[in-house]
């Protein structure tokens, strides 16, 4: 292991914060992770396992509390980290946000029993910013009972608004993991009579929840990076003024596919579900126009003249309970 | 030479509230090898100057790969180590927080920095910074104004803020040209060919935001709060499985009623587009019952959508 003292050391941190942020890792694990070998790990390891020096008084000290290599070659740390207790440095400014963003949603996350010390914790990180950042992190109502029953082990009856269909259903859920991806929270869970798939339910779309008493075995359910949501896509052309793209409902993908007169311009637009694409119709503004496909053009005009019913219908209902 | 500089780390630890001198180093600590006289006294000879070099070395190699400072104090002759940046505690609180969030878009260049030994596996909630927050940010610390292209418009811009909200980036301060305060979208930066995205349009120092600026309210992003429109008062009816999301959607907004079939929901408007299209959302759910030129308005957008899919009507139509 031709390294650098410098090089050897920063293995060295690098390995000790696994041990410390992970509780224990594999000697294995850690060795592949920074890239040596095992042995090369052990006797990078040994000064720290075994570390001793003798006061004025000749007593002798250590910090072989700290550090221990596991008989199943586990190292952990069982005391605390000494040299990270000791550092007195300020993370650098990516490391600063990266861990003021993870802080400010623990504190959202925890804010009904706020932690002293993390408050304290993101006053320091604000300090290396020096500069506002502000991460506004509000988990929608019914997360907590959705955390709640996760633990419990419990299932969860929700009725739910969805996305795709614009509608609301009622389920019974096991609720296996509650998660947050991209300003989004979910729980992902098996509908107890259902296909036996784990799906992702938004929980911001959760009209109402209570609490269920069937038991279920929690899974390890990951989050998945990405949903393939290509089933439920619906793509249509318009054209329309240029500055109306930016204007319509989030989330769509607009591809320009033509420059037209008077600032305008034919696109084509693909959303996600029934209810956005309607949404989506809707917010088209009067100058524009859907050109393909023809059904959608009309039923543009069936969801407009829909809702004026509705508006005419509450206009009557309120002109006729007059006194 | 790495267990005499753990040595070294571990002595210093131990002596972290007080004063420790080259001469305590050299015969505490096993690797600091120099000669004393027969009274106890460090020999200032040349072992005495190749073990002050080791130490100085050593001391380097602790601040670069754990952060530990520690300095030469001339007066007393002797090293003081700096106090820890974050109490264990802390330290806790915040691996805690790291073992929970992931967030992309930020390359740490600190290897064993707090919170990237996490299990990766155990994140729950994932964040993304966009990448011009660490450009806006390093330039707000240093009050450097900036430049970009805004919707193919150059801007030079005082950044007073960079914020996250509803998982878009921003940043609010001051545009020159107009001398406003205004509101980017960080994704809606444009690509240079020539260049960063960001760059540099002033000296350091060149500005700083007004001392009243409310950073968590300017980057509080909904249309209803920084809207220009007149503020007006609108109620609307809300089918009952829809009020939640209704609330979700137009924070601030209040029940005023309810009954077996939905609610009457109140809010304050000021962003009158914004509000249409938002509410638009819940189509034949959400009926705008008040104000009247709101009401109006949208009916006439619903009746050019309805009878002519664009065309005279709709523009006779409009608000």
């Amino acid at each position: 292991m031709a390294r650098t003292t410098a090089e050897r050391l920063r293995l060295l941190a690098r390995v000790l914060a696994m041990a410390d942020e992970r509780q224990a890792v594999r000697l294995t694990d850690a060795a592949a992770e920074v890239g040596i070998d095992v042995e090369g790990l052990r006797e990078l390891l040994e000064p720290v396992l075994y570390l001793e020096w003798r006061d004025p008084l000749g007593d002798l000290h250590g910090e072989t509390r700290a550090f221990l290599v596991t008989e199943d070659d586990h190292l952990v740390v069982t005391d605390e980290h000494w040299l990270r207790g000791l550092a007195s440095k300020p993370p650098d400014p990516p490391s600063a946000l990266r861990l003021f963003t993870a802080g400010v949603v623990l504190q959202a996350a925890t804010s009904r029993q706020p932690s002293p010390a993390l408050d304290r914790a993101l006053a320091k990180l604000s300090d290396v910013l020096q500069a506002d950042v502000v991460v506004h992190v509000e988990p929608p109502p019914w997360t907590q009972l959705c955390e709640r029953q996760h633990r419990r082990r419990r299932t969860l009856r929700i009725r739910y608004l969805s996305a795709v269909h614009g509608e609301v259903r009622e389920h019974e859920l096991e609720p296996h993991l509650v998660a947050s991806k991209w300003g989004n929270w979910y729980v992902l869970g098996r509908i107890v009579g259902g296909d036996g798939a784990i799906r992702p339910f938004r929980i911001d779309r959760i009209v109402e929840a209570e609490a269920g008493e069937r038991t279920f075995e929690p899974e390890e359910v990951e989050l998945p990076d990405w949903w393939d949501m290509s089933e439920h896509e619906k793509t249509f052309v318009a054209r329309l003024p240029a500055r109306d793209l930016d204007r319509l409902p989030q989330p769509n993908r607009s591809i320009v596919s033509r420059e037209l007169d008077g600032g305008r311009v034919e696109a084509e637009i693909t959303v996600i579900g029934e209810r956005h694409l309607d949404h989506v119709l809707l917010a088209l503004s009067p100058d524009s126009e859907v050109v393909w496909p023809q059904e959608w053009r009309d039923r543009r005009r069936a969801l407009a003249r829909a809702l004026l019913e509705r508006y005419e219908a509450t206009e009557n209902a309120a002109f006729s309970s007059r006194p | 030479m790495i267990a005499r500089v753990l040595r070294l780390a571990s002595y210093l630890k131990s002596r972290r509230h007080g004063r420790v001198t080259l001469e305590d180093i050299c015969k505490d600590v096993p690797g600091y090898d120099a000669h004393f006289d027969g009274s106890g006294a460090l020999v200032h000879d040349a072992s005495w100057e190749a073990v002050r070099k080791k130490l100085r070395r050593d001391l380097k190699l602790l601040e670069d790969a754990f952060g530990i400072e520690c300095d030469y104090d001339e007066p007393t002759g002797s090293y003081v180590v700096h106090p820890p940046f974050f109490t264990a505690e802390e330290r806790d609180v915040l691996v805690a927080a790291a073992a929970l969030v992931r967030v992309d878009g930020i390359d740490d260049e600190q290897l064993a920095a707090l919170g990237t030994a996490v299990d990766e596996q155990g994140q729950r909630v994932m964040m993304r910074v966009h990448r011009h927050v660490l450009a806006l940010r390093e330039a707000l610390a240093c009050r450097r104004p900036v430049t970009f292209r805004y919707r193919g418009t150059e801007r030079v811009f005082d950044p007073w803020a960079v914020g996250l909200w509803r998982d878009r980036w921003y940043t609010v301060g001051r545009v020159h040209d107009a001398g406003e305060r205004r509101v980017f979208r960080l994704d809606r930066i444009e690509e240079r060919d020539d260049g960063p995205p960001i760059g540099d349009a002033g000296d350091p120092g060149s500005f700083e935001p007004p001392a009243q600026f409310d950073a968590p309210g300017a980057l509080l992003l909904d249309p209803n709060v920084w809207g220009q429109d007149p503020a007006v008062d609108a109620r609307v009816a809300v089918d009952g499985d829809w009020v939640q999301a209704f609330l979700t959607e137009f924070r601030g907004s209040r029940v005023e009623s309810r009954d077996g079939h939905g609610a009457v929901v109140t809010l304050t408007v000021r962003h009158y587009e914004s509000f249409r299209d938002r509410l638009l959302a819940f189509g034949t759910h959400a009926v705008l019952l008040a104000p009247e030129n709101l009401v109006a308005a949208l009916r006439a957008w619903l009746a050019s959508a309805a009878g002519t899919n664009g065309g005279a009507a709709a523009r006779s139509g409009g608000a």
